[in-house]
């Protein structure tokens, strides 16, 4: 748990990216969109940054790159990335950290308006 | 069309990226950005054009990251030169890649006089941008061998920009009648035009040498200093680079200058070539100093020659006489003989004191 504490806060970039995983593997069109729907098009990935990113997340053992296993139709095989179990266990503690901040701000009736 | 376009020319950015990285990701980003610009593409002209700035500004700063990253990963062993990488032969590429300091200026320089005829100031900004950018690559590569000639160019400008006032205010002749020579007064003009043209390249010898002790106090860098103080003809090299700038500088304002300056670069591009193919270091210096040696010569011959031609001459109508010729072709014998002389010196590093790995490399 310490080690993971270590790794926080992560970057908006990571934390998307590993929150577009969170529900399954996707390949890297699907991430990018993803991202940019879950930030409400605040956070637009161009492909260098998102396969930069996904190299680190692939060096640290966060994600894991994997043959596709539906079939999209081409012979050529589709990778898709997931994430591992240190990769989850480091989404909960930033999304518990994110929490954790927003309380704070809720305890002082600080009122966050949705854009 | 334009969709095939933006394609090319991503794939062409992917290069950006080292070989591993483009190995291991080059076929799905090539494949996530076709999916994304077709969909944009759909979407409209507009959001086509936003997808290829967003990619245009990203993915130059994202390679130079990959590539930094990967650098800092290898081990400080693996990032040094081979003491002995001179005696292996450089790839074709990078014997391009190094000649084409030379080649390029020459080129520019051919194309403006045949098809554009822009001023000299616009030729100059090109080859100092080519320049550049080959320094800054070869920078973050950690100045392989192709960089060299790119490495001595750099620092002759960063020479003329920062201490060539400081020699021209040095090299007046208060200078001498304060050291008050004997006979100064016979022969001042030639000892003053003795030391001037001296002091200009042995300035470019101290700056290569505080370049030299810089490499040595940076440990990124401090590999690449120790392959240089093993092979001292690599420092010969750079300033053989730094001298073809300086050289571009002798031609003076001449009106059939420009085949002598693409005649004196073309020789400076094959003694570089020849240097890069050759094992021996007693071999490598001497093509340096046969490739300076007929530049040169084709300078005093631009000289001879194209007096008559001086466009000052033409608007007063003057002829100049034999004797004026001579006048100023001989100064580039001077020049000559100091620069080889600095060719040379760069064999006083084998002086200095070695400990250690450090072995003595046989002459010949």
């Amino acid at each position: 748990m310490a080690d993971i504490e270590s790794q926080l806060p992560l970057t908006e970039v990571t934390y998307f990216i590993l929150l577009s995983l969170s529900p399954g593997p996707r390949h890297g069109y699907s991430i990018m969109k993803d991202v940019r729907y879950l930030s409400r098009d605040r956070v637009v990935l161009s492909t260098g940054t998102l396969y930069g990113a996904l190299k680190r997340l692939l060096d640290q053992g966060w994600i894991l790159r994997v043959d596709d296993s539906h079939d999209n139709g081409s012979s050529r095989v589709r990778k898709v990335y997931r994430l591992t179990n240190l990769g989850q266990h480091v989404l909960q503690a930033e999304v518990m950290r994110l929490n954790s901040l927003v309380t704070a701000a809720q305890l002082r009736a600080i009122i966050i308006n949705p854009r | 069309m334009a969709i095939q376009i933006v394609h090319s020319i991503y794939r062409v950015f992917l290069h950006l990226y080292s070989p591993a990285f483009q190995a291991q990701f080059g076929d799905e980003m090539m494949e996530v950005f076709s999916e994304a610009a077709s969909e944009a593409n759909l979407q409209g002209s507009r959001a086509l054009k936003e997808l290829c700035l967003n990619e245009l500004r990203d993915l130059p700063v994202t390679a130079l990251r990959e590539r930094l990253g990967a650098e800092r990963i290898k081990k400080p062993d693996s990032f040094s030169i081979n003491p002995l990488d001179w005696q292996s032969p450089l790839s074709r590429g990078e014997i391009l890649l190094a000649i084409a300091a030379f080649l390029v200026p020459a080129v520019l320089v051919l194309a403006n006089s045949t098809f554009f005829s822009l001023p000299m100031a616009s030729l100059i900004r090109v080859a100092l941008a080519f320049t550049v950018i080959a320094f800054l690559l070869g920078m973050v590569k950690g100045f392989p061998r192709w960089s060299f000639p790119y490495l001595g160019m750099g620092l002759c400008v960063a020479g003329y920009l920062f201490l060539f006032q400081w020699t021209a205010d040095l090299i007046s002749p208060q200078l001498l009648i304060k050291l008050e020579l004997p006979f100064w007064h016979v022969s001042t003009g030639l000892l003053w035009q003795i030391i001037s043209v001296g002091l200009v390249w042995l300035g470019l010898f101290i700056i290569t040498i505080l370049f030299l002790a810089l490499l040595a106090l940076l440990p990124r860098f401090r590999p690449l200093y120790l392959s240089i103080r093993r092979d001292w003809t690599q420092v010969s090299l750079i300033l053989y680079s730094e001298m073809a700038i300086a050289l571009v500088l002798l031609f003076e304002d001449y009106r059939t200058e420009e085949p002598y300056g693409i005649a004196s670069l073309l020789f400076m591009a094959a003694g570089a070539w020849l240097f890069m193919r050759r094992p021996l270091p007693c071999q490598r210096v001497l093509f340096l100093l046969g490739g300076l040696s007929l530049a040169l010569w084709v300078v005093a011959t631009d000289r001879w020659q194209a007096l008559p031609d001086l466009r000052s001459a033409a608007e007063f109508h003057w002829q100049p006489l034999a004797p004026a010729q001579r006048l100023e072709a001989y100064p580039v014998l001077l020049h000559w003989a100091w620069m080889s002389a600095v060719l040379l010196l760069p064999v006083l590093i084998k002086l200095l004191p070695r400990r250690g790995r450090l072995e003595d490399e046989d002459l010949c």
